[in-house]
């Protein structure tokens, strides 16, 4: 992956992980392999664990152990309050993002969208 | 999974542990990131192998310093113990070495004589050769303090165990900068 699109990706990363999780309480390799079926192929493991880690103590995630059959139990994680909000507001600001970046890029790409 | 994947996952699992440590993770901290860890390393094996596992996590320091803010001022014990049982076991292996080559010479020079000596630079080691009536030979080996010596100050190196009493005054200074 080039450097510039794993820095775009490092920012919606948090906002992925909370829309995921937000969707269906889960655990971290299985959030992983749900991304790579979803386009994001090269996002690795390396990133997705220490973020749900960081989203988890900043309170926008809460998580529950829960016993496995095959190995150690998993800790599966949900959504907070405060990640609901954080959500929403990310989501407002990606629309707007996209938005402003639209206009600017060749082809006008938002012209339909834009007032 | 056979031995050398659970070996493979293990080794990750603990070097992360190391790197979390490094960055000022509490131990309880640590035991829950590194629990977690395993549990998916252990899915993802099962899905591909332990190898490809391990290697799609990258860089475990980039892990720790992602996962964790740093806090200066907890002491490394976990990364301490491991350096410092690193820095003891090369010492014992280069004494063991040390020693062989003393018996081979002592051999070499009259092996039915017995003989006793030190490693030079190795303080308080001590080797003792006899030959034995049926043609054998015992040989006893002292390694002497400086193995421990050198794990303790690998130990401590890497530890910083001061840190408990400069992290604690440096947070109560800020304290009271807080306060006032």
């Amino acid at each position: 992956m080039p450097a510039h699109e794993s820095q775009m990706l490092k920012g919606v990363l948090t906002l992925l992980l909370l829309q995921l999780v937000g969707e269906q309480e889960d655990y971290g390799y299985s959030i992983v392999v749900r991304l790579q079926q979803q386009g994001f192929e090269d996002l690795t493991e390396g990133s997705v664990y220490p973020a749900l880690s960081r989203l988890e103590a900043n309170g926008l995630l809460g998580s529950r152990l829960v016993r496995s059959a095959s190995g150690p139990a998993r800790k599966y994680y949900t959504v907070t309050r405060a990640g609901r909000a954080e959500l929403a507001a990310g989501i407002e600001s990606w629309d707007a993002m996209v938005l402003a970046v639209g206009r600017i890029l060749p082809g006008n790409r938002s012209a339909r969208s834009a007032p | 999974m056979n031995v050398l994947d659970r070996a493979r996952i293990e080794w990750a699992v603990q070097s992360y542990g190391q790197w979390l440590d490094l960055r000022g993770a509490s131990g309880k901290r640590r035991r829950a990131l590194r629990r977690e860890l395993r549990a998916n390393l252990q899915d993802a094996a099962s899905d591909s192998s332990a190898a490809e596992a391990v290697l799609a996590l990258g860089s475990r320091r980039r892990m720790a310093a992602e996962a964790v803010p740093t806090d200066a001022t907890r002491p490394h014990w976990y990364a301490g113990a491991s350096w410092g049982l690193i820095a003891l076991g090369l010492v014992l292996f280069v004494e063991g070495l040390c020693g062989l080559a003393w018996m081979d010479g002592v051999r070499a020079a009259d092996e039915t004589q017995a003989a006793s000596g030190s490693i030079t630079l190795f303080p308080a080691s001590s080797l003792e050769y006899a030959p034995l009536a049926d043609g054998g030979f015992s040989m006893s080996f002292a390694f002497g303090w400086l193995c421990l010596a050198v794990g303790l100050l690998g130990f401590v190196a890497v530890a910083r165990p001061w840190r408990l009493v400069t992290g604690r005054r440096g947070g109560r200074t800020a304290g009271a900068l807080g306060a006032s």
